[in-house]
């Protein structure tokens, strides 16, 4: 029976984030990525009132969507998802129009200010292919984030994600996330109707 | 219990003003050749001398638009991969092939109807000879009524295509909407019929054409207007989302002022009694209908992002 392809996932345990911002800035470092975007960032709520109050981080990155709307609006075919599932830009074909940045509903890509053509989150392809985590997870003190082949159904992601109930940004919009979130509160964002 | 952002990123988006204006200019174009087309399709004498400046309004309204598009592209020098990779799922493959064909055939339209009237354009000399002699031939040509309706339904589509391609967008509310094509093609009629009004007004005017064509300008407004009412009401029904794109929308003074203020309700009342001796009136009503649908792209396209940011 041929092996099963490999499918990348993340998932990102929020009860473990502690807003350290080390993952942004070892994607940073890692990635190159300029000053004026981001791969990976960490975004943050406080909830409650004095002196019962609740600091929630959010922290973000391509979702890898299976449905990925970048690649379907891309006119060149430029962002394509990979044989592991994860969702890439070949920047020597890419002509920089802009529309997979606008059509992201998660705002995971930015335009390279040196590249001039559309950037975003590779899960580290580049390490990943050599064996090892990528940096975001590598480096993250708190281990709030796990990587793995989710079509295994032995590995820690996957066992992750059975023990514990996930969810996903906007499961509305039929993108199928590959990053799942682990106690997240993401209904209780002030700008979705949260309070 | 209370909530509030305290650190949100949100990477920017590369669309500035030369989007808003790449379809600004499209449907100034698209919309002084429906006038045309009121002659060469639709068959109404009145616009038989129309026609033909009309038609070359909308050449010359056409021209910023592909320079806009590739001043866009932060990598101009690709724009060919759009030639050698064509994604059927991307609005961008189907407008590229469109905003080709649409001044190709254009040019030919132009060039007929300049023939059936008898008038000779230099600059399209050559496509004229061209076409002189297939009609000599009786090769399969099509005729003058052929070229119109192939040219009108390709200025359609190529102005539709810029609203579906802001309207697949997933999770953008404003641009996610069935109104938005009608509501281009509404702003693209009345901002190219402005145009084509300013330019016959200075050519020896007849009062019967400057009257329909007030009367198309008030009438197409109180479609947009439509078209407005209807996008507040869904989108203010719709969802949380819904609501602030719609508080978005009242809030920025180019939508509101700009576009239904200036660019709607003045116009239809400049434009109840309209005459060819009220022609610094008309003049202003139809400079103010172009303005609106200006304002009008660019707060689309702004509000869509900045509605989408708040979400994020």
């Amino acid at each position: 029976m041929p092996a099963k392809k490999k499918r990348y996932g993340m998932v990102i345990d929020t009860r473990k984030c502690v807003g350290c911002m080390s993952c942004t800035i070892s994607c940073k470092m890692e990635n190159g990525v300029p000053f004026d975007g981001f791969r990976a960032w960490v975004n943050m709520t406080e909830r409650g009132e004095f002196p019962k109050v609740k600091r929630n981080f959010i922290p973000r990155l391509c979702n890898h969507c299976d449905d990925a709307p970048c690649v379907s609006v891309c006119p060149v075919k430029a962002s394509y998802i990979d044989d592991d599932g994860i969702v890439l830009i070949d920047q020597n074909k890419c002509i920089g129009c802009g529309y997979c940045i606008s059509a992201c509903p998660y705002s995971a890509r930015y335009l390279h200010e040196g590249l001039q053509v559309a950037d975003k989150c590779t899960f580290c392809t580049h390490r990943v292919k050599a064996g090892l985590e990528p940096a975001c997870v590598h480096n993250c003190m708190g281990k709030a984030r796990i990587f793995g082949d989710l079509n295994d159904p032995q590995s820690e992601i996957s066992q992750h994600i059975a023990r514990n109930g996930v969810q996903t940004l906007r499961p509305d919009l039929g993108t199928n996330p590959k990053v799942f979130y682990v106690d997240a509160e993401l209904n209780n964002l002030p700008n979705k109707g949260g309070k | 219990m209370n909530a509030q952002e305290i650190y949100l990123v949100v990477n920017s988006n590369p669309w500035q003003a030369l989007v808003p204006l790449y379809i600004f200019f499209k449907g100034l174009s698209v919309g002084a050749l429906c006038i045309s087309a009121l002659f060469t399709v639709f068959r109404s004498e009145r616009f038989k001398r129309l026609a033909l400046p009309a038609a070359l309004t909308s050449l010359i309204a056409f021209i910023p638009a592909p320079i806009l598009l590739l001043a866009d592209l932060h990598q101009p020098l690709r724009f060919w991969h759009l030639f050698v990779n064509f994604n059927p799922t991307s609005a961008i493959s189907w407008g590229t092939w469109l905003i080709i064909l649409y001044p190709l055939c254009l040019l030919w339209y132009i060039a007929r109807l300049g023939m059936s009237q008898g008038i000779s354009l230099p600059l399209l000399k050559g496509v004229q000879e061209s076409a002189s002699a297939s009609q000599g031939q009786r090769s399969s040509g099509l005729s003058l009524r052929g070229v119109s309706v192939l040219t009108l339904v390709l200025a359609l589509l190529a102005d539709l295509y810029t609203a579906f391609l802001l309207g697949v967008v997933k999770g953008k509310v404003l641009w996610n909407s069935a109104l938005l094509p009608g509501y281009f093609l509404a702003s693209a009629l009345v901002t190219g019929t402005a145009l084509v009004l300013i330019v016959y007004l200075y050519k020896k005017p007849e009062e019967k054409t400057v009257q329909t064509l007030a009367r198309i300008i008030q009438g197409t407004l109180v479609l947009e207007l439509f078209f407005a009412f209807s996008q507040w009401i869904t989108l203010y029904a719709t969802n949380l989302q819904g609501q602030k794109t719609v508080e978005l929308l009242w809030h920025d003074p180019k939508y509101l002022i700009g576009d239904i203020f200036l660019g709607i309700l003045l116009p239809i009342v400049l434009l109840m009694r309209p005459s060819v001796n009220k022609k610094t009136i008309l003049t202003i009503s139809a400079l103010l209908v172009i303005l609106g649908g200006l304002l009008l792209r660019f707060s689309i396209v702004d509000i869509g992002i900045q509605a989408a940011a708040l979400w994020n």
